[in-house]
């Protein structure tokens, strides 16, 4: 009897030994983004035996509010997807673990500066970016062809400054009699990404590294609006739905389109559809800044730390981003220099139209409460374009509640 | 000994009530309790909740964002609420007729209540799309200029009363359908022989015998509508320029988006007391009914 029970104990301690790191990954990826990330867990526990990642997916919607409950039950992911724009807001909140001491240092090396930079929070990492999704400009060659918009050897005009774009759009929507010459969503696109492209062509700076707050200045914000405001009044674009958006594009109804990188997962295997991708326009003088997110991978905050687990979910994490080539399938930049040059990367669809949007990029601000600013971004935005608001007062407005959330 | 048998049938009862009482307690009571508690806290779900007394009701006063919210809600029981109960009622009636095709209406009703949420807002998106929309295609047809529904900030909240019409009338209708049955027929006799016309019959009998179940329709709809939420965060996600935002939406958009979680408690708890008034209206005018009733 006292042998088996030895016997029985030696067993369980070498079943022990040998019991596999399991951490779970919590993600929102549907669609193509889903089967590539399922992939690649796939792929990396097969090349580490001794971990075994376990993926949860949560509904898109959804992902932060069950985040910040698992966090304050005590019992979050191990690991979990993060936008970059979100991060201060769960950073500033004591909610995710310091990453420095754990990551390795050349990584970081390799990074997109800008998207390293807002990784961190008040002087700490707290996230392994995997990707970058700028605002970039989608054209329709068959509709600009037809519109006559073609340079001399035939190749379609890929228009370069803004008043390029305003003129093909015009162009192209009244001699196919189309509704719109640009198609786009009316809330997120309009509100904040192109707001805060074209605000930073104006040279304006949306962060201000020195105060460590939002800065909005008053001119600059009013021209943006104004700019928006007239892209509406001038009836080369229309409100409308994101879906309704890329229907109008994807079914030659609109020549040209304004969209995040992600669609490339998409358009590139639809029939029958000539398209064209391109970093959006400058303005006269400035480079196509243009806004970007980025998904990151976070490690959630626990009420006691296990080793083992936060070493092997920065195992995970690593592998991820130097296997962004595969991700970046999904239309996504990858933010590794190495793997942004790499002809793995370069070699899929057009990506080489579209890499050095990479450089020019602007994430949101390092500040807390910026989703709730993004929010009334969106809505002062609809609001202008419905005229339903002047720039003036949208100017004031938006600036008042900056103020407003930074003093909360 | 009959007292003893008695004694052990109500301990049979209590213990069979148990588990319910335990779990509304846990899940109901509990909760309720440490809510009400939490609107007088200033608490960020993650850090500790710290209290700030009438805090989060002052704030409420002065947020703009707040009135639009309780306005929109109240918009959307203005124009949701009377379609309800006067279609429900013609539809009953209708379907309660000597009319051959019952079946069908009935079922072409309830149909829609039964689907999920999501269904109903998807396909009614679907619908109101302006450039490949049925309605708005069907509107080019007649030579009108479509409507672009959801963005447009006059006919957005009436699109998505539309839907919800749609989508809620048939759980009424069974109600109304029930309460017509229970109509004994004889009075229907008595009047015609009486010689009472159809309009008579309509106004005295019909309408005021069927006074619980408009009094229950009219609160049931106000108070789910009061909550509305799934339809405005599918359909508009509160926009175009937060013209559909409602108060649920505000509460769900301030408490697990903003970290806000008492002042999203505190909103809540003002939503709480209207349905609570609307609840004992309901009460009330049940029980008179009931005495008439017995009379």
């Amino acid at each position: 009897m006292k042998r088996l029970l030895v016997a029985v104990l030696l067993l369980s301690f070498v079943l022990l030994a040998s019991a596999k790191t399991t951490i779970t990954v919590w993600t929102f990826f549907g669609g193509g983004e889903g089967f590539l990330v399922t992939e690649l867990i796939k792929k990396f526990n097969a090349e580490n035996p001794d971990i075994e990642v376990v993926e949860q997916i949560v509904e898109w919607g959804q992902l932060y509010n069950k985040l910040i409950t698992a966090i304050s039950a005590g019992d979050p992911p191990d690991v979990s997807v993060m936008h970059l724009a979100v991060l201060p807001d769960f950073a500033s909140r004591g909610a995710l673990t310091a990453l420095d001491k754990y990551v390795s240092k050349e990584i970081l090396q390799d990074y997109v500066p800008e998207i390293a930079a807002k990784a961190h929070y008040e002087g700490k990492l707290y996230a392994v970016p995997f990707d970058t999704h700028p605002l970039v400009l989608y054209y329709n060659k068959k509709l600009l062809r037809q519109a006559g918009l073609v340079g001399e050897k035939g190749e379609v005009l890929v228009p370069k400054t803004w008043d390029e774009l305003l003129s093909y759009a015009k162009q192209a929507k009244e001699k196919l009699g189309l509704e719109v010459g640009i198609s786009s969503e009316i809330g997120a696109m309009m509100g904040e990404r192109l707001f805060i492209a074209y605000y930073t062509q104006l040279g304006g700076q949306i962060y201000d590294e020195k105060t460590k707050t939002l800065k909005l200045e008053f001119d600059k914000v009013k021209k943006t609006y104004e700019f928006i405001s007239n892209l509406y009044t001038s009836g080369i674009m229309k409100t409308m739905s994101y879906d309704t958006a890329e229907s109008l594009f994807q079914n030659n109804q609109s020549p040209f389109h304004l969209n995040g990188v992600w669609v490339m997962a998409v358009y590139p295997t639809l029939k029958d559809f000539e398209f064209g991708v391109t970093s959006i326009p400058a303005l006269p003088g400035s480079k196509s800044y243009t806004w970007a997110d980025s998904h990151t991978w976070v490690i959630p905050k626990k009420p006691k730390d296990d080793p083992a687990k936060i070493a092997a979910a920065v195992k995970f994490i690593e592998w991820f981003a130097r296997n962004a080539a595969e991700w970046a399938k999904a239309g996504h930049l990858p933010v590794l220099k190495n793997v942004l040059n790499s002809e793995a990367f370069l070699g899929l669809p057009m990506r080489k139209d579209y890499a050095h949007v990479a450089n020019l990029v602007v994430p949101a601000p390092s500040m807390k409460g910026w989703v709730e600013v993004r929010q009334k971004m969106w809505e002062i935005g609809e609001a202008v374009i419905l005229g339903n608001m002047t720039p003036e007062a949208a100017t004031k407005e938006l600036i008042d509640f900056v103020k407003q959330v930074v003093e909360d | 000994m009959a007292v003893y048998r008695k004694r052990r049938h109500a301990l049979l009862a209590y213990l069979l009530f148990a588990p319910f009482c335990v779990l509304l307690f846990v899940f109901r009571l509990i909760p309720f309790v440490n809510s009400i508690r939490m609107i007088f806290y200033k608490w960020d779900i993650l850090g500790t909740p710290k209290y700030i007394g009438l805090g989060n009701f002052t704030r409420m006063m002065s947020d703009k964002v707040f009135w639009s919210s309780l306005w929109h809600t109240v918009y959307f029981v203005i124009l949701t609420v009377p379609p309800i109960v006067v279609l429900s009622f013609l539809i009953a009636l209708l379907i309660n007729s000597r009319i051959s095709f019952k079946g069908f209406l009935r079922s072409a009703f309830y149909l829609p209540y039964t689907l999920t949420i999501s269904v109903v807002c998807l396909t009614w998106q679907m619908l109101y799309n302006p450039y490949f929309g049925l309605i708005g295609r069907m509107m080019k047809a007649v030579g009108l200029q479509p409507i672009n529904w959801l963005a447009d900030p006059v006919w957005a909240m009436p699109a998505i009363v539309i839907t919800t019409v749609w989508w809620t009338i048939g759980f009424c209708i069974v109600l109304y359908l029930a309460g017509l049955q229970q109509i004994p027929a004889s009075y229907y006799e008595a009047a015609e022989l009486d010689g009472a016309n159809g309009f008579q019959r309509m106004f005295y009998i019909t309408i005021p015998l069927l006074k619980r179940v408009h009094v229950l329709v009219l609160v049931t709809q106000i108070i789910a509508s009061l909550q509305i939420f799934g339809q405005v965060y599918i359909m508009t996600g509160g926009g175009p320029a937060g013209r559909t935002r409602t108060l649920m939406q505000y509460v769900y958009e301030q408490g697990f988006r903003y970290f806000r979680m008492g002042y999203a408690q505190a909103m809540a708890f003002v939503l709480f007391l209207v349905m609570l008034v609307f609840a004992y209206l309901q009460l009330r005018l049940m029980m008179t009914s009931a005495k008439e009733e017995l009379i």
